[in-house]
Protein backbone atom coordinates (compact mmCIF):
# COMPACT_ATOMS: atom_id res chain seq x y z
CA UNK A 1 0.00 0.00 0.00
CA UNK A 2 1.10 3.37 -1.38
CA UNK A 3 1.50 6.27 1.33
CA UNK A 4 -0.62 9.33 0.31
CA UNK A 5 0.30 12.89 0.94
CA UNK A 6 -1.76 15.88 2.19
CA UNK A 7 1.14 18.53 0.78
CA UNK A 8 0.52 21.71 3.38
CA UNK A 9 3.09 24.31 1.08
CA UNK A 10 2.12 24.76 -2.45
CA UNK A 11 1.45 27.92 -4.71
CA UNK A 12 -0.77 28.18 -7.85
CA UNK A 13 -0.54 31.10 -10.35
CA UNK A 14 1.55 32.42 -13.33
CA UNK A 15 4.58 34.00 -11.57
CA UNK A 16 6.14 37.71 -12.86
CA UNK A 17 9.56 37.02 -13.27
CA UNK A 18 8.84 33.50 -14.46
CA UNK A 19 12.35 32.67 -16.26
CA UNK A 20 12.06 28.90 -16.45
CA UNK A 21 8.26 28.13 -17.01
CA UNK A 22 7.91 26.66 -13.69
CA UNK A 23 3.96 28.29 -12.79
CA UNK A 24 1.22 25.76 -12.38
CA UNK A 25 -2.54 26.45 -12.80
CA UNK A 26 -4.79 24.68 -10.46
CA UNK A 27 -5.53 22.33 -12.72
CA UNK A 28 -1.81 21.39 -13.43
CA UNK A 29 -1.65 20.85 -10.13
CA UNK A 30 -4.75 18.20 -9.52
CA UNK A 31 -3.06 16.31 -12.58
CA UNK A 32 0.06 16.54 -10.88
CA UNK A 33 -1.45 15.42 -7.23
CA UNK A 34 -3.04 12.30 -8.80
CA UNK A 35 0.25 11.22 -10.41
CA UNK A 36 2.44 11.12 -7.20
CA UNK A 37 -0.73 9.53 -4.86
CA UNK A 38 -1.16 13.35 -3.23
CA UNK A 39 -4.42 13.33 -2.42
CA UNK A 40 -5.25 17.01 -0.98
CA UNK A 41 -3.13 20.08 -0.89
CA UNK A 42 -3.33 23.74 0.27
CA UNK A 43 -2.39 26.12 -1.82
CA UNK A 44 -2.34 29.87 -2.39
CA UNK A 45 -2.34 32.09 -5.06
CA UNK A 46 1.21 33.96 -6.29
CA UNK A 47 -1.08 36.85 -6.86
CA UNK A 48 -1.57 36.92 -2.98
CA UNK A 49 1.68 38.27 -2.70
CA UNK A 50 2.88 39.92 -5.94
CA UNK A 51 -0.36 41.52 -7.23
CA UNK A 52 -2.55 42.33 -3.67
CA UNK A 53 -4.40 40.19 -0.98
CA UNK A 54 -7.79 41.05 -1.79
CA UNK A 55 -6.90 40.59 -5.61
CA UNK A 56 -5.56 37.20 -4.76
CA UNK A 57 -7.87 35.61 -1.92
CA UNK A 58 -10.57 36.19 -4.48
CA UNK A 59 -9.01 34.05 -6.69
CA UNK A 60 -7.39 31.90 -4.75
CA UNK A 61 -11.32 30.83 -3.24
CA UNK A 62 -13.09 31.04 -6.86
CA UNK A 63 -10.15 28.56 -7.89
CA UNK A 64 -10.69 25.76 -4.81
CA UNK A 65 -13.86 26.23 -4.83
CA UNK A 66 -14.59 23.25 -7.51
CA UNK A 67 -11.22 21.13 -6.76
CA UNK A 68 -12.50 18.96 -4.07
CA UNK A 69 -8.58 18.43 -3.13
CA UNK A 70 -7.68 21.59 -2.63
CA UNK A 71 -7.57 24.01 0.32
CA UNK A 72 -6.41 27.45 0.57
CA UNK A 73 -5.20 29.77 3.04
CA UNK A 74 -5.59 33.66 3.00
CA UNK A 75 -3.20 36.27 3.45
CA UNK A 76 -4.04 39.67 4.85
CA UNK A 77 -3.06 43.53 5.26
CA UNK A 78 -3.12 45.57 8.30
CA UNK A 79 -6.79 45.69 9.07
CA UNK A 80 -6.47 49.19 10.47
CA UNK A 81 -5.90 50.37 6.33
CA UNK A 82 -9.60 48.59 5.75
CA UNK A 83 -7.73 47.51 2.27
CA UNK A 84 -9.09 44.03 3.20
CA UNK A 85 -12.38 43.18 5.06
CA UNK A 86 -12.50 41.73 8.42
CA UNK A 87 -12.40 37.95 8.19
CA UNK A 88 -15.83 36.19 8.79
CA UNK A 89 -14.83 32.82 10.30
CA UNK A 90 -18.06 31.12 10.05
CA UNK A 91 -17.88 31.90 6.16
CA UNK A 92 -13.91 30.32 5.67
CA UNK A 93 -15.06 26.77 6.34
CA UNK A 94 -17.70 26.49 3.63
CA UNK A 95 -14.61 28.57 1.42
CA UNK A 96 -12.08 25.70 2.64
CA UNK A 97 -9.42 28.15 4.10
CA UNK A 98 -7.52 26.48 6.90
CA UNK A 99 -5.46 29.09 7.48
CA UNK A 100 -3.76 32.37 6.99
CA UNK A 101 -0.18 33.71 5.51
CA UNK A 102 1.46 37.21 6.15
CA UNK A 103 4.17 38.90 3.63
CA UNK A 104 5.01 41.72 5.49
CA UNK A 105 8.36 42.28 3.46
CA UNK A 106 6.94 42.44 0.56
CA UNK A 107 3.53 44.68 1.31
CA UNK A 108 5.63 46.56 3.74
CA UNK A 109 4.25 46.48 7.07
CA UNK A 110 5.14 44.85 10.37
CA UNK A 111 3.85 41.92 11.63
CA UNK A 112 3.94 42.10 15.14
CA UNK A 113 1.69 42.88 18.78
CA UNK A 114 1.14 46.11 17.37
CA UNK A 115 -0.14 45.81 13.85
CA UNK A 116 -1.95 42.30 14.26
CA UNK A 117 -2.47 41.89 18.21
CA UNK A 118 -5.94 41.20 18.21
CA UNK A 119 -5.82 39.28 14.61
CA UNK A 120 -3.57 36.89 16.05
CA UNK A 121 -4.65 36.61 19.37
CA UNK A 122 -8.09 35.43 18.05
CA UNK A 123 -6.25 32.68 15.57
CA UNK A 124 -4.35 31.40 18.52
CA UNK A 125 -7.89 31.20 20.64
CA UNK A 126 -9.49 29.57 17.23
CA UNK A 127 -6.61 27.16 16.59
CA UNK A 128 -6.13 28.90 13.00
CA UNK A 129 -2.72 27.96 11.67
CA UNK A 130 -0.60 30.67 10.29
CA UNK A 131 2.19 29.70 7.68
CA UNK A 132 5.32 30.88 7.77
CA UNK A 133 7.46 31.44 4.96
CA UNK A 134 11.33 31.41 5.96
CA UNK A 135 13.12 31.43 2.50
CA UNK A 136 10.95 34.10 0.01
CA UNK A 137 12.34 37.09 1.80
CA UNK A 138 9.10 38.20 1.45
CA UNK A 139 7.70 36.59 4.42
CA UNK A 140 9.49 36.79 7.99
CA UNK A 141 12.87 35.73 8.88
CA UNK A 142 13.44 33.81 12.61
CA UNK A 143 13.83 36.24 14.58
CA UNK A 144 10.52 37.46 13.82
CA UNK A 145 9.13 33.72 14.47
CA UNK A 146 10.60 34.49 17.85
CA UNK A 147 9.08 37.55 18.63
CA UNK A 148 5.32 36.18 17.21
CA UNK A 149 5.76 33.14 19.17
CA UNK A 150 6.89 34.95 22.44
CA UNK A 151 4.15 37.33 21.94
CA UNK A 152 1.44 34.65 20.98
CA UNK A 153 2.90 31.11 22.40
CA UNK A 154 -0.49 29.30 21.51
CA UNK A 155 -0.13 29.93 18.25
CA UNK A 156 -0.69 27.34 15.87
CA UNK A 157 1.97 27.76 13.38
CA UNK A 158 3.58 25.94 10.17
CA UNK A 159 6.94 26.98 9.47
CA UNK A 160 7.42 26.76 5.90
CA UNK A 161 10.73 26.37 3.25
CA UNK A 162 12.60 26.81 6.77
CA UNK A 163 16.01 27.50 4.89
CA UNK A 164 18.76 25.83 2.47
CA UNK A 165 21.10 25.33 5.44
CA UNK A 166 20.13 23.16 7.68
CA UNK A 167 18.16 25.17 10.19
CA UNK A 168 17.84 22.94 13.22
CA UNK A 169 19.67 25.16 15.12
CA UNK A 170 16.57 27.82 14.81
CA UNK A 171 13.84 25.27 14.86
CA UNK A 172 14.39 23.19 17.76
CA UNK A 173 14.53 25.73 20.30
CA UNK A 174 11.01 26.81 18.93
CA UNK A 175 9.96 23.06 19.00
CA UNK A 176 11.26 22.82 22.34
CA UNK A 177 9.44 25.74 23.42
CA UNK A 178 5.93 26.15 21.41
CA UNK A 179 3.88 22.66 21.34
CA UNK A 180 1.66 23.93 18.35
CA UNK A 181 4.84 24.70 16.52
CA UNK A 182 5.04 22.87 12.85
CA UNK A 183 7.59 22.42 10.24
CA UNK A 184 6.86 21.54 6.43
CA UNK A 185 9.14 18.64 5.73
CA UNK A 186 10.25 20.55 1.92
CA UNK A 187 13.70 21.40 2.85
CA UNK A 188 13.77 19.44 6.40
CA UNK A 189 13.85 16.45 3.57
CA UNK A 190 16.78 18.29 1.97
CA UNK A 191 19.00 18.06 4.88
CA UNK A 192 20.95 14.50 5.46
CA UNK A 193 19.32 13.18 8.69
CA UNK A 194 17.25 16.70 9.21
CA UNK A 195 13.88 14.59 9.29
CA UNK A 196 15.13 11.48 11.05
CA UNK A 197 16.74 13.34 13.89
CA UNK A 198 14.00 16.20 14.01
CA UNK A 199 11.35 13.03 14.60
CA UNK A 200 14.00 11.54 16.85
CA UNK A 201 13.79 14.70 19.39
CA UNK A 202 10.64 15.66 18.95
CA UNK A 203 8.20 12.59 17.94
CA UNK A 204 6.68 12.33 14.62
CA UNK A 205 3.85 15.01 15.51
CA UNK A 206 5.61 18.19 14.68
CA UNK A 207 6.44 17.95 10.68
CA UNK A 208 3.53 17.91 8.16
CA UNK A 209 4.48 16.97 4.79
CA UNK A 210 5.35 19.97 2.31
CA UNK A 211 6.67 20.21 -1.04
CA UNK A 212 7.40 23.54 -1.95
CA UNK A 213 6.40 22.74 -5.68
CA UNK A 214 5.91 24.40 -8.23
CA UNK A 215 9.55 26.28 -6.97
CA UNK A 216 11.33 22.59 -5.97
CA UNK A 217 9.74 19.28 -6.59
CA UNK A 218 7.04 16.96 -5.32
CA UNK A 219 9.18 14.16 -5.83
CA UNK A 220 12.41 15.19 -3.89
CA UNK A 221 10.12 15.15 -0.90
CA UNK A 222 8.04 12.05 -1.32
CA UNK A 223 10.76 9.61 -2.06
CA UNK A 224 12.95 11.25 1.02
CA UNK A 225 10.45 10.84 3.63
CA UNK A 226 9.02 7.51 1.97
CA UNK A 227 12.90 5.91 2.46
CA UNK A 228 13.92 7.70 5.80
CA UNK A 229 14.57 5.67 8.66
CA UNK A 230 11.43 6.74 10.60
CA UNK A 231 8.91 4.03 11.94
CA UNK A 232 5.90 3.67 9.13
CA UNK A 233 3.24 5.13 11.84
CA UNK A 234 5.38 8.47 11.84
CA UNK A 235 5.79 8.67 7.92
CA UNK A 236 1.95 8.41 7.76
CA UNK A 237 1.61 11.30 10.79
CA UNK A 238 4.12 13.20 8.66
CA UNK A 239 2.54 12.63 5.07
CA UNK A 240 -0.99 13.42 6.06
CA UNK A 241 -2.52 12.83 9.39
CA UNK A 242 -0.75 15.73 11.26
CA UNK A 243 -2.18 18.43 9.38
CA UNK A 244 -5.34 16.55 9.04
CA UNK A 245 -5.73 16.81 12.99
CA UNK A 246 -4.45 20.75 12.86
CA UNK A 247 -7.65 21.39 10.41
CA UNK A 248 -9.97 19.39 12.66
CA UNK A 249 -9.14 21.52 15.39
CA UNK A 250 -10.14 25.05 13.94
CA UNK A 251 -12.56 26.25 15.93
CA UNK A 252 -14.59 28.27 12.82
CA UNK A 253 -17.51 29.19 14.74
CA UNK B 1 5.86 8.37 -13.81
CA UNK B 2 9.44 6.91 -15.02
CA UNK B 3 10.18 3.09 -14.40
CA UNK B 4 13.52 4.67 -12.40
CA UNK B 5 11.21 6.66 -10.57
CA UNK B 6 8.85 3.33 -9.69
CA UNK B 7 12.13 1.22 -8.43
CA UNK B 8 13.12 4.14 -6.24
CA UNK B 9 10.26 4.84 -4.98
CA UNK B 10 9.63 1.27 -4.27
CA UNK B 11 13.17 0.40 -3.10
CA UNK B 12 14.73 3.32 -1.93
CA UNK B 13 17.67 2.74 -4.73
CA UNK B 14 17.99 0.50 -8.01
CA UNK B 15 20.12 -2.43 -9.79
CA UNK B 16 20.79 -1.73 -12.68
CA UNK B 17 23.67 0.88 -12.10
CA UNK B 18 25.22 2.57 -8.80
CA UNK B 19 25.50 6.21 -8.20
CA UNK B 20 28.47 8.04 -7.89
CA UNK B 21 28.32 11.52 -6.23
CA UNK B 22 31.40 13.28 -7.11
CA UNK B 23 30.75 16.52 -4.86
CA UNK B 24 30.64 15.61 -1.20
CA UNK B 25 32.24 16.41 2.35
CA UNK B 26 32.45 14.57 6.01
CA UNK B 27 33.00 16.37 9.37
CA UNK B 28 31.54 18.80 11.31
CA UNK B 29 30.53 22.59 9.70
CA UNK B 30 30.97 25.61 12.27
CA UNK B 31 27.63 26.62 9.77
CA UNK B 32 25.27 24.01 10.51
CA UNK B 33 24.14 21.22 12.44
CA UNK B 34 25.21 17.99 10.23
CA UNK B 35 24.53 15.25 12.36
CA UNK B 36 25.28 12.29 9.91
CA UNK B 37 28.36 13.64 8.92
CA UNK B 38 31.11 10.88 10.04
CA UNK B 39 32.11 8.33 7.94
CA UNK B 40 30.86 5.27 9.21
CA UNK B 41 27.09 6.63 9.06
CA UNK B 42 28.19 8.29 5.48
CA UNK B 43 28.67 5.18 4.49
CA UNK B 44 25.57 3.32 6.21
CA UNK B 45 23.26 6.22 4.41
CA UNK B 46 25.12 5.68 0.76
CA UNK B 47 23.85 2.40 0.84
CA UNK B 48 20.11 2.98 1.73
CA UNK B 49 20.01 5.50 -1.68
CA UNK B 50 22.16 2.80 -4.14
CA UNK B 51 25.46 5.35 -3.66
CA UNK B 52 28.38 3.47 -4.62
CA UNK B 53 31.17 5.58 -4.21
CA UNK B 54 31.49 9.33 -3.37
CA UNK B 55 34.05 11.81 -3.56
CA UNK B 56 34.71 14.53 -0.87
CA UNK B 57 36.87 16.84 1.00
CA UNK B 58 36.83 17.14 4.34
CA UNK B 59 35.74 19.69 6.08
CA UNK B 60 38.44 20.15 8.34
CA UNK B 61 40.80 19.99 5.83
CA UNK B 62 39.27 22.97 3.99
CA UNK B 63 38.59 24.91 7.35
CA UNK B 64 41.84 23.82 9.13
CA UNK B 65 45.33 24.66 7.67
CA UNK B 66 46.12 22.58 10.76
CA UNK B 67 44.71 19.59 9.79
CA UNK B 68 45.29 19.91 5.89
CA UNK B 69 44.65 17.03 3.57
CA UNK B 70 46.21 14.13 6.23
CA UNK B 71 42.26 13.17 7.23
CA UNK B 72 40.58 12.79 3.93
CA UNK B 73 43.85 10.55 3.12
CA UNK B 74 43.15 8.75 6.02
CA UNK B 75 39.60 8.28 5.77
CA UNK B 76 39.13 7.46 2.13
CA UNK B 77 42.06 4.14 2.72
CA UNK B 78 39.94 3.43 5.65
CA UNK B 79 36.70 2.86 3.13
CA UNK B 80 38.50 2.45 -0.63
CA UNK B 81 35.25 1.32 -1.91
CA UNK B 82 33.36 3.82 -0.83
CA UNK B 83 35.31 7.12 -0.93
CA UNK B 84 37.49 8.57 -3.01
CA UNK B 85 38.85 12.17 -1.94
CA UNK B 86 39.82 15.88 -3.77
CA UNK B 87 43.20 17.11 -2.18
CA UNK B 88 42.11 20.26 -0.61
CA UNK B 89 44.05 23.66 -1.39
CA UNK B 90 43.56 26.38 0.78
CA UNK B 91 45.98 29.19 -1.22
CA UNK B 92 46.98 31.18 2.13
CA UNK B 93 49.28 28.66 3.24
CA UNK B 94 51.51 28.24 -0.20
CA UNK B 95 54.25 26.14 1.46
CA UNK B 96 51.03 23.20 2.13
CA UNK B 97 49.99 23.70 -1.46
CA UNK B 98 53.70 23.53 -2.59
CA UNK B 99 53.85 19.98 -0.73
CA UNK B 100 50.24 18.86 -1.34
CA UNK B 101 51.39 19.33 -5.03
CA UNK B 102 54.69 17.96 -4.52
CA UNK B 103 53.00 14.69 -2.46
CA UNK B 104 50.09 13.89 -5.07
CA UNK B 105 51.26 11.24 -6.66
CA UNK B 106 51.85 9.61 -3.70
CA UNK B 107 48.16 9.22 -2.81
CA UNK B 108 46.71 8.14 -6.30
CA UNK B 109 44.67 5.86 -4.42
CA UNK B 110 43.03 8.55 -2.80
CA UNK B 111 43.06 11.15 -5.03
CA UNK B 112 41.03 12.11 -7.70
CA UNK B 113 42.26 15.94 -8.61
CA UNK B 114 41.83 18.90 -6.08
CA UNK B 115 39.06 21.17 -4.35
CA UNK B 116 38.83 24.72 -4.49
CA UNK B 117 36.95 27.04 -2.11
CA UNK B 118 38.02 30.13 -3.32
CA UNK B 119 34.74 32.43 -1.83
CA UNK B 120 35.80 30.92 1.41
CA UNK B 121 39.39 31.32 1.32
CA UNK B 122 38.79 34.39 -0.39
CA UNK B 123 40.95 34.02 -3.19
CA UNK B 124 39.61 34.26 -6.97
CA UNK B 125 40.44 31.63 -8.77
CA UNK B 126 42.75 33.39 -11.77
CA UNK B 127 45.06 34.12 -8.64
CA UNK B 128 48.53 33.63 -9.17
CA UNK B 129 48.51 31.86 -5.77
CA UNK B 130 46.32 28.86 -7.89
CA UNK B 131 48.80 28.40 -10.69
CA UNK B 132 50.96 25.55 -9.52
CA UNK B 133 47.58 23.93 -8.86
CA UNK B 134 46.13 24.16 -12.06
CA UNK B 135 49.42 24.06 -14.13
CA UNK B 136 49.86 20.30 -12.21
CA UNK B 137 46.04 19.61 -12.98
CA UNK B 138 46.46 20.47 -16.72
CA UNK B 139 49.49 18.24 -17.46
CA UNK B 140 48.14 15.43 -15.51
CA UNK B 141 44.41 16.05 -16.75
CA UNK B 142 42.86 16.06 -13.26
CA UNK B 143 39.51 16.87 -12.13
CA UNK B 144 39.44 20.36 -10.11
CA UNK B 145 36.34 20.56 -8.45
CA UNK B 146 35.60 24.18 -7.73
CA UNK B 147 33.16 26.12 -5.72
CA UNK B 148 31.69 28.50 -8.12
CA UNK B 149 28.57 30.59 -7.48
CA UNK B 150 27.19 33.54 -9.99
CA UNK B 151 28.42 37.06 -9.34
CA UNK B 152 31.01 36.06 -6.88
CA UNK B 153 34.27 38.18 -7.53
CA UNK B 154 36.07 35.19 -6.16
CA UNK B 155 34.25 32.02 -8.26
CA UNK B 156 32.04 33.94 -10.71
CA UNK B 157 31.74 33.42 -14.38
CA UNK B 158 34.48 35.40 -15.44
CA UNK B 159 36.97 34.25 -12.47
CA UNK B 160 35.95 30.26 -14.32
CA UNK B 161 36.51 31.91 -17.83
CA UNK B 162 39.63 32.80 -17.11
CA UNK B 163 40.85 29.21 -15.83
CA UNK B 164 39.20 27.72 -18.74
CA UNK B 165 41.08 29.91 -21.57
CA UNK B 166 44.20 29.13 -19.90
CA UNK B 167 43.84 25.47 -18.85
CA UNK B 168 42.47 23.41 -22.12
CA UNK B 169 43.62 19.59 -20.27
CA UNK B 170 42.22 19.94 -16.72
CA UNK B 171 38.74 18.94 -16.24
CA UNK B 172 37.05 21.48 -14.22
CA UNK B 173 33.82 20.83 -12.58
CA UNK B 174 31.60 23.89 -11.79
CA UNK B 175 30.22 23.36 -7.97
CA UNK B 176 27.11 24.42 -7.88
CA UNK B 177 27.11 25.40 -11.76
CA UNK B 178 27.81 29.07 -11.07
CA UNK B 179 24.76 29.17 -8.87
CA UNK B 180 22.15 31.87 -9.48
CA UNK B 181 23.87 32.81 -12.93
CA UNK B 182 22.99 29.93 -14.54
CA UNK B 183 22.80 31.59 -18.10
CA UNK B 184 26.89 31.98 -17.61
CA UNK B 185 27.07 27.93 -16.76
CA UNK B 186 25.33 26.77 -19.74
CA UNK B 187 27.45 29.12 -21.53
CA UNK B 188 30.65 28.22 -20.22
CA UNK B 189 29.67 24.62 -20.43
CA UNK B 190 29.68 25.07 -24.89
CA UNK B 191 31.95 27.61 -24.72
CA UNK B 192 34.77 24.52 -23.19
CA UNK B 193 34.50 21.05 -23.68
CA UNK B 194 36.25 20.55 -20.12
CA UNK B 195 33.80 22.28 -18.40
CA UNK B 196 31.35 20.30 -16.37
CA UNK B 197 28.66 21.43 -14.40
CA UNK B 198 28.14 20.39 -11.38
CA UNK B 199 24.09 19.94 -9.82
CA UNK B 200 25.06 20.53 -6.18
CA UNK B 201 22.67 23.11 -5.16
CA UNK B 202 20.94 23.07 -8.59
CA UNK B 203 18.48 20.25 -8.03
CA UNK B 204 16.21 22.30 -5.41
CA UNK B 205 15.18 24.53 -7.81
CA UNK B 206 12.82 23.55 -10.68
CA UNK B 207 13.81 24.48 -14.16
CA UNK B 208 17.18 24.44 -14.36
CA UNK B 209 18.42 21.14 -14.76
CA UNK B 210 15.95 21.38 -17.78
CA UNK B 211 17.50 24.21 -19.22
CA UNK B 212 20.96 22.13 -18.77
CA UNK B 213 19.59 19.44 -20.79
CA UNK B 214 18.29 21.52 -23.23
CA UNK B 215 21.65 23.24 -23.95
CA UNK B 216 24.46 21.24 -23.02
CA UNK B 217 26.19 17.92 -23.57
CA UNK B 218 24.87 15.11 -21.94
CA UNK B 219 28.32 14.15 -21.11
CA UNK B 220 28.97 17.02 -18.91
CA UNK B 221 26.82 17.03 -16.02
CA UNK B 222 27.55 15.41 -13.30
CA UNK B 223 25.64 14.39 -10.01
CA UNK B 224 26.66 16.14 -6.39
CA UNK B 225 25.03 16.92 -3.38
CA UNK B 226 27.55 18.26 -0.85
CA UNK B 227 26.43 15.14 1.24
CA UNK B 228 26.08 15.05 4.72
CA UNK B 229 24.58 18.27 3.95
CA UNK B 230 21.96 17.25 1.72
CA UNK B 231 19.81 13.62 1.21
CA UNK B 232 20.83 11.40 -1.47
CA UNK B 233 16.71 10.81 -2.17
CA UNK B 234 16.00 14.36 -2.05
CA UNK B 235 18.41 14.97 -4.82
CA UNK B 236 16.91 11.77 -6.63
CA UNK B 237 13.91 12.56 -6.34
CA UNK B 238 14.20 16.31 -7.79
CA UNK B 239 16.55 14.51 -10.60
CA UNK B 240 13.69 11.81 -11.49
CA UNK B 241 10.94 14.66 -11.04
CA UNK B 242 12.45 16.96 -13.39
CA UNK B 243 10.93 14.55 -16.30
CA UNK B 244 14.31 13.97 -17.89
CA UNK B 245 14.47 10.18 -19.94
CA UNK B 246 16.06 7.70 -17.52
CA UNK B 247 18.83 6.93 -19.90
CA UNK B 248 19.79 10.63 -19.52
CA UNK B 249 19.61 10.08 -15.56
CA UNK B 250 22.17 6.96 -15.93
CA UNK B 251 24.45 9.45 -17.45
CA UNK B 252 24.16 12.07 -14.96
CA UNK B 253 24.02 9.40 -11.88
CA UNK B 254 26.60 7.32 -12.85
CA UNK B 255 28.06 6.84 -16.26
CA UNK B 256 29.47 10.71 -16.83
CA UNK B 257 31.33 10.27 -13.78
CA UNK B 258 32.27 6.86 -14.07
CA UNK B 259 34.54 7.93 -16.99
CA UNK B 260 35.94 10.68 -15.41
CA UNK B 261 37.01 8.35 -12.73
CA UNK B 262 38.75 5.70 -14.68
Amino acid sequence: MRLEFFDVNVWIGNLMGDKYGISITSEDLVRKMASLNIKRAIVYHIYQRDIHPDVGNKILIDEISNKPSLYGILTVLPFQIREIKDIDFGELKHQKIVGFTFFPRRHNYLLNKITFGDFLSELEYRRFPVFFDLLSGFSVNYQDVYDILNDFPKLVCILCNIGIWNSNRYTWPILDKFPNVYIDSSLLSLYEGGLEETVKRFGGRRIVFGSGYPERYIEASILQLVHSEISEKDKERIAYSNIENIIEEIKYE
Amino acid sequence: MSELWEEFLENGKIERFPIIDMHCHMGLFYGSHMPYSDPNTMAKRMERAGVKLIVFCHHHMLFSPEIGNKINVEIARRYPDRFRAYCGINPNYPKMVENDIKTFNNFKDVYVGFKLLPDYHRVPLSDKRYEDVFEFANENSLIVLTHTWGGSIYSGAEEVEEVLKRYKSLILLLGHSLHGDWESAVKLAKRYNNAYLDLCAVLDERGVIERFIKEVDLDRIVFGTDFPWFNHHYYIGALLGSGISDSICEKILYLNAKKLLT
